[in-house]
This record gives C-alpha cells, sequence and structure tokens, in this order.
C-alpha cells in the first residue's frame, strides 16, 4: 500500500526519523509546578508552604487530572501569575528537592485503570493540552468507535516517539491495551512516518494487539488533528466541530499511551517525563529524562549549553511550537521537544511588501489565501478577513516558512482573529 | 533576566529569498543568452550588458530622487534588464535600450513602489514601448549564418508570405535550436526549454502556468489547423517559433503579474496561448505572444478572485 498523505499544501521534509543516540538522566534540585497543565480550570491546591511533600503525594486536586510531586522535597514558594506557554495564567508551586541530584525513587499508586485516570493526571496533547479524562468523557457523548494513536512528531523535531517504540514497547503495548480498555473500542489506528517502516516492534505491536498500522508521508503539519483525521479517514473537520463528532474518532498521542502503560504497568502516576533537546539544528539532537516541574535552564545547564548564546526557546515543535519567555519555565505534562535557537541563527520576520509569487497558496493545507489575509488585516478591512475564511486558519505556520519576504503572515492573522472576537463580542 | 525572543509561528525559515529565486531566474536565462551570444556574437554581447547595466543603474536613481533604501541586491534589477535583453533584436542601438530600461524600472517597477506590486511585466512594457516608438530598429535582424533564404523571423514570413515558404525556409529542427533570425533570446527554444525544467524542478515556477500556456497554443492552433486549412500554420510550428517558450517559461509566470491561485493560473496560461495564437493569425501584429500575456495581465485580478474551497467549509 502506497503510504498515505495530505493533498493540497504543506511542507515535505526529507530527514530521517530515528532517534538520537545520546540519551541523558536530569535530576531536578528544585522543580516548579504551574497549577494548570491542560486548559481546563486551574487546580485547587492541597498543599501550603513549608509542607513537606513525598514523591507520590496529591499536591493540587481538580476535576479532571490531578497533580503529583514527582519528588521528595519541601514546598518552598506559591508563586503567583505563571504565564503557561499556550497563553494562560495560573500560580505554580516551586519544591525543592531533600536529596540534591539524587533521581526520584519509584513509588506506587493504588486500585484500577480508570479510577486512577484523575488522580494519576493524566494529560494528552494534541494542538492544546486536555486531560485523557475529559477527551474520554467526550468519546462518550460522541459515540466514539476508533480511536487514531498520533505517532508522529512534528516532523523537524522527531526523536522521542521512536525512542519509545524502539526501546520501551512493553510500556507502549500495555498502554494500548488500556485505552481499548478505557474508551471501549475495537478499532485502534497507529499513525507513524513511513521510517517507521523498519522498525520490527511496529509489526509485533500490529499482530498482537489487533490494530491497523497506516504509514504517512514526511510532511508538515502531517502530526495536526483535523490533517490526520483528513488524511486517514477521508473526513473534513467542518469549522466549530470536533473530531469527535464529526468522525466518531478521538485522537490520542503516542506519549499519552506510555504514560498510560506506566500506570497500567506499576500504577505510577504521570511523572517522568522524556524531552528531545533540539540544538539549533537536529543533527544535535539529545533525548532528556527528567521529571514533570525540572527547569529548562537546569537541564539545559546539565547538558553543556551555553545559554548565553540563546536567543529563543521554542517548545513543541521547531515551526509550530511556542516561544517561552522565560529560561526558568519548566517541563510541563504537554512538552514533548525543546528547540534552541542561537542568536546568529534567529530569523527576523518583517513587513515587507508582497511580491504575490503565491508560495503561500501553495503550502496552505487548509486552502487559504494566505497573502489576501494578510494584506486585509494590514489595512483592517475586517469583512474581506472574514471571507476569506481566516477562522479556518490552524496556524501552521507554512506560509511564513516558504515566504521569499519574510512576512509574518500568523501574526497577522492571529491579529485579526483576535480583532474579529472584540467585533463580536462588542455587539 | 532573560532576553529571550518570543514570537508567533514559524520559528524556523526555508531561506527562501528574492535574490534566491532571481537568482535561478538569471541562471534559467544563462543557456538562451549564452546562444544569443553564439549566435550574433559581439552585438548580443554588448545589448545583454548595456541592458542590465542600464536598469540597474535607473533602479539606483529611482531609488535614489525617491529617497527609499537600495534594491539592487535583491538582483530584481539584473533579471529583468537580462529578461529585457532577451526580447531585443540583435541590431538595437544603445539608446533605444536605454529609453527601454527607463521604462521598465519606472513602468515595471517603481511607480508601483517596488518589485511585486506591478500589475504588468516591465520587460514586456516597455517591449511595447519601443515597438510602437521605434518600429523600424526593432524588425532589423541578423541573419545567423550566411546565405540564409531570409532576413525575415519564422512569424514574420508566416504572416508576410504564408506558411508554405516558412517550411522552405526554414527547417522544425532549426526552429527547435534557434539557427533563425529574431530576437536574441527567444530564437532556441531548446535553451528556453532548458532553463524552463530547471526552474520548474526548483520549484520556482508553478508548473501550472508553463503547461496550460503551452496547451493553450497547442489546442488552439490544432483545432484552427484542423479546422481551417494548412494556412494557419500547424501546431508544431506554433509551438518552436516566435517566443512562445520565453512567453511559457519566463513571461507567463512572471511573479507579480501571474495569478496565484491554482485556477487562476490554468486560465491565465491557457487563455493566454489561446490569445497568443489568435493574435498571431487573425491580428495585424505578429509577435502575438506578448500582447498576449499583458492583455491577459489585466485579467490577474479578477482570476485572483477564483480562490479554492477551504477544507472545512461547505
Amino acid at each position: 500500500m502506497r503510504d498515505l498523505t495530505f493533498s493540497s499544501g504543506g511542507l515535505k521534509f526529507d530527514y530521517l526519523v530515528t532517534y538520537p543516540e545520546r540519551t541523558k538522566t536530569v535530576p531536578p534540585k528544585k522543580i516548579i509546578l504551574p497549577l494548570k497543565q491542560d486548559i481546563s480550570k486551574e487546580l485547587n491546591l492541597v498543599v501550603s508552604k513549608g509542607a513537606s511533600v513525598k514523591a507520590g503525594d496529591v499536591i493540587a486536586e481538580g476535576n479532571e487530572a490531578f497533580l503529583i510531586s514527582p519528588i521528595d522535597g519541601k514546598v518552598i514558594q506559591i508563586i503567583e501569575n505563571v504565564q503557561t506557554h499556550w497563553g494562560d495564567t495560573c500560580r505554580a508551586i516551586e519544591i525543592e528537592s531533600f536529596e540534591k541530584n539524587i533521581f526520584p525513587r519509584d513509588f506506587r499508586g493504588d486500585g484500577g485503570i480508570l479510577k486512577n485516570l484523575i488522580q494519576a493526571g493524566i494529560i494528552d496533547y494534541q494542538e492544546v493540552p486536555r486531560s485523557l479524562f475529559s477527551k474520554l468523557v467526550l468519546a462518550q457523548k460522541s459515540k466514539v468507535n476508533t480511536i487514531i494513536i498520533n505517532g508522529l512528531e512534528e516532523i523537524i523535531s522527531h526523536g522521542k516517539y521512536y525512542y519509545y517504540l524502539a526501546k520501551q514497547i512493553s510500556i507502549i503495548e500495555q498502554g494500548i491495551k488500556s485505552i481499548k480498555e478505557i474508551f471501549n473500542v475495537d478499532k485502534v489506528i497507529l499513525a507513524l512516518y513511513n521510517d517507521y517502516k523498519t522498525l520490527d516492534n511496529v509489526y509485533d505491536l500490529k499482530d498482537l494487539l489487533d490494530i491497523d498500522i497506516v504509514f504517512l508521508k514526511k510532511k508538515y503539519p502531517q502530526h495536526h488533528s483535523n490533517i490526520l483525521v483528513r488524511t486517514i479517514l477521508k473526513k473534513d473537520i467542518p469549522l466549530g466541530k470536533t473530531i469527535e463528532e464529526v468522525a466518531q474518532v478521538s485522537i490520542i498521542n503516542l506519549e499519552t499511551i506510555y504514560h498510560l502503560g506506566i500506570l497500567a504497568s506499576g500504577f505510577l502516576p504521570y511523572r517522568d517525563k522524556v524531552v528531545t533537546v533540539i540544538k539549533g539544528d537536529i543533527k544535535d539532537t539529545e533525548l532528556v529524562e527528567t521529571v514533570i516541574g525540572a527547569s529548562i535552564k537546569e537541564i539545559l545547564e546539565s547538558l553543556n549549553v551555553k545559554i548565553d548564546n540563546i536567543s529563543k526557546i521554542v517548545v513543541n515543535g521547531c515551526i509550530g511550537g511556542s516561544a517561552l519567555t522565560t529560561f526558568e519555565y519548566p517541563i510541563t505534562k504537554d512538552m514533548t521537544s525543546i528547540f534552541l535557537i542561537y542568536k546568529d541563527s534567529e530569523v527576523y520576520f518583517e513587513d515587507s511588501v508582497c511580491i504575490k509569487c503565491g508560495l503561500c497558496v501553495d503550502v496552505c493545507p487548509m486552502n487559504l489565501m494566505p497573502l489576501f489575509l494578510y494584506g486585509y488585516a494590514q489595512s483592517n478591512i475586517w469583512d474581506f478577513v472574514e471571507k476569506f475564511n481566516v477562522q479556518s486558519c490552524i496556524e501552521c505556520g507554512c506560509c511564513a516558512y516558504v515566504c521569499p519576504v519574510n512576512i509574518p503572515i500568523p501574526q497577522w492573522i492571529k491579529y485579526a482573529k483576535a480583532n474579529l472576537k472584540n467585533k463580536r463580542s462588542d455587539t | 533576566m532573560s532576553n529571550l525572543i518570543v514570537s508567533p509561528v514559524p520559528h524556523i525559515h526555508s531561506k527562501n529569498s528574492v535574490k534566491a529565486i532571481m537568482g535561478d531566474y538569471i541562471l534559467a536565462l544563462i543557456p538562451a543568452a549564452l546562444f544569443s551570444v553564439y549566435l550574433f556574437k559581439f552585438a548580443a554581447l554588448k545589448i545583454i550588458i548595456i541592458s542590465i547595466l542600464s536598469s540597474v543603474g535607473w533602479e539606483v536613481f529611482f531609488r535614489k530622487i525617491t529617497n527609499r533604501d537600495s534594491t539592487i541586491d535583491d538582483l530584481t534589477a539584473v533579471y529583468y534588464g537580462l529578461l529585457f535583453a532577451m526580447v531585443l533584436p540583435p541590431t538595437l542601438p544603445w539608446w533605444t535600450i536605454l529609453i527601454g530600461t527607463f521604462f521598465m524600472i519606472l513602468l515595471g517597477k517603481e511607480v508601483y513602489g517596488g518589485f511585486g506590486a506591478n500589475p504588468f511585466n516591465g520587460a514586456l512594457i516597455s517591449w511595447v514601448i519601443l515597438k510602437i516608438s521605434f518600429p523600424s530598429y526593432m524588425e532589423k535582424w541578423i541573419v545567423p549564418i550566411k546565405d540564409f533564404p531570409t532576413d525575415l523571423t519564422p512569424l514574420q514570413v508566416f504572416k508576410i508570405q504564408g506558411i508554405e515558404f516558412v517550411h522552405n525556409y526554414f527547417s522544425y529542427k532549426q526552429m527547435f535550436l534557434g539557427i533563425v533570425p529574431g530576437f536574441m533570446g527567444q530564437v532556441s527554444a531548446l535553451a528556453l526549454l532548458i532553463g524552463g525544467i530547471y526552474l520548474i524542478a526548483k520549484k520556482r515556477v508553478n508548473w501550472r502556468l508553463p503547461v496550460s500556456f503551452l496547451l493553450g497554443v497547442f489546442l488552439t492552433s490544432f483545432l484552427l489547423w484542423a479546422l481551417g486549412s494548412t494556412k494557419f500554420g500547424d501546431p508544431i510550428f506554433h509551438l518552436i517559433c516566435g517566443g512562445t517558450f520565453i512567453a511559457a517559461f519566463f513571461l507567463i509566470t512572471d511573479i507579480p503579474s501571474s495569478p496565484v491561485t491554482p485556477q487562476g493560473m490554468f486560465l491565465y496560461g491557457f487563455l493566454g496561448g489561446m490569445l497568443t495564437v489568435i493574435i498571431r493569425v487573425f491580428g495585424h501584429w505578429t509577435f502575438g505572444s506578448y500582447y498576449a500575456i499583458l492583455i491577459m495581465s489585466l485579467f490577474t485580478p479578477f482570476l485572483d478572485k477564483i480562490v479554492p474551497q477551504p477544507y472545512g467549509r461547505y
């Protein structure tokens, strides 16, 4: 069978998807845990300043996913107004480790998987982080009968999922069993890039668990849920509708499957974190094993990265990720990769004159006209911005990536969306 | 305090630039330019050099008097200078080239605010200006080899004497290779084809434009040839003579004046091709493709309205 891909647009890449040889374990000296690890409400703190916590203790509660201390330590402060990388603000808790530089010991929870889903604090990340519990509720409401496991990282920031499938296959196997049980579905599709064809583990999974595997061409933004559904199930998701409603399918990240696997095999909550650190170029990549809450600065220092030369830190993807405001930002549950941009290779986008080359139209995966969206947004002609379907834009950044005159098109689109939202709320 | 940059997507760039695009366009024109120098010797070299230098010079001049930053380093002036030289006869006096490049930079670029905002291809506008102002200079040719049976271009022979004379004077091979009198860069379909394939392979040119243009030329001439007798000229003749290839790969693909949507490109190219043959066969002027493209550029804003259906909208 030919490898699938989506029609119209996208950026082709020919990187070989594999995993980096170098792996490093970084035990944190102190951790910072924002009380919002997903887009739902801020969690309620159950510990106060000065309290001692043990690894595995609940430190914040909520309706969908708890937050559990990953280390033994002492709460040294509650920080107000921490900004999450997806644009929310919340409080955060800072815990200092008792045993410095020692990776926290294992601990065990209790009870079955479903019961522990909330307590273990499992988060799934697609475009935004959501608790697995809320996805389960949505799936049950929409009578979901299929699960697509999204084994696609953003094409340039890959490394981690290959590592999971190559080295942690028993955990993934356990995770797939659990997700079938929790969501009560028979049909599971594992979506992978075509470079995984050479990995025997993948075929073992297929035979053992009776799941479908689809191989996809290496194209950005293939990992986006709407585009994934369009590619695999040939269903188009209308604006304002969820994938669950339209296609009766839930998309679960391979990362979430891994954490479910850990939960199912050892009753361990969401704690360990593997992140790909890309030092300016995909060829210089390392995998880092740490825990949630570890500060990025500490990780970079342990990798001997000179932070003075860094001008930008981008998490969850090289093209479509989000830029962080500070080095002190902690590893959160949704993080998959950290991309460092050095000062000498920073790209500057500026408003120059559009030369109407049409490359943005060529690469737009949603069939939009980015050059018109930019043009009308710049001239504040909001009717036309809306007429050219600005709301359908998934803000993948393909248009600005290829733009020969470096126009920050997604920035203008964000500006247009915000203005239209304001206008609607005014009326 | 950390000084980190925060910005929306994308965080990396393809390193694509106007300079890179123009560099490829220049490279793609090199075979045609070399061929013209081989065919017309020093006369061609002189015109190419004057055209490029004056084009850059005028750009510096206009930027200076309008008090704007120089844009020479994006190579647009160099490319348009070279492209303009390719559509000139090898005998043109030097001062007419200066007039041509003056209008090319003024009307094809600066008056609209710079490269990208111009609705027409500058090289074509100034070609028309020269054609109207100095008709006799613009039709003076150099015969490529001694004792050539005619000193007219294949299209002129076709217009004035008839298609049977074309076949008497020129073989298909000669026309395809470019051993005929004519504008410097347009004589050799082969050299232009090499450049065109390079541009399509490098994705500098959307394949839809040249393909639909050539299809338009071929189908229209085929229809006329099949319907009306042989006097309209056969499709192969229309494809390989008189600037069809320079139009298909370098003129109709002009970045600012061509449409951006897939459907728009097809229509633009196809109608341009149709119009080329119609002007050649029924019109007063011989060089149909240049006029056809100028006329089609008028429709570009309209053709850009034919937008594709976005996903998730019904």
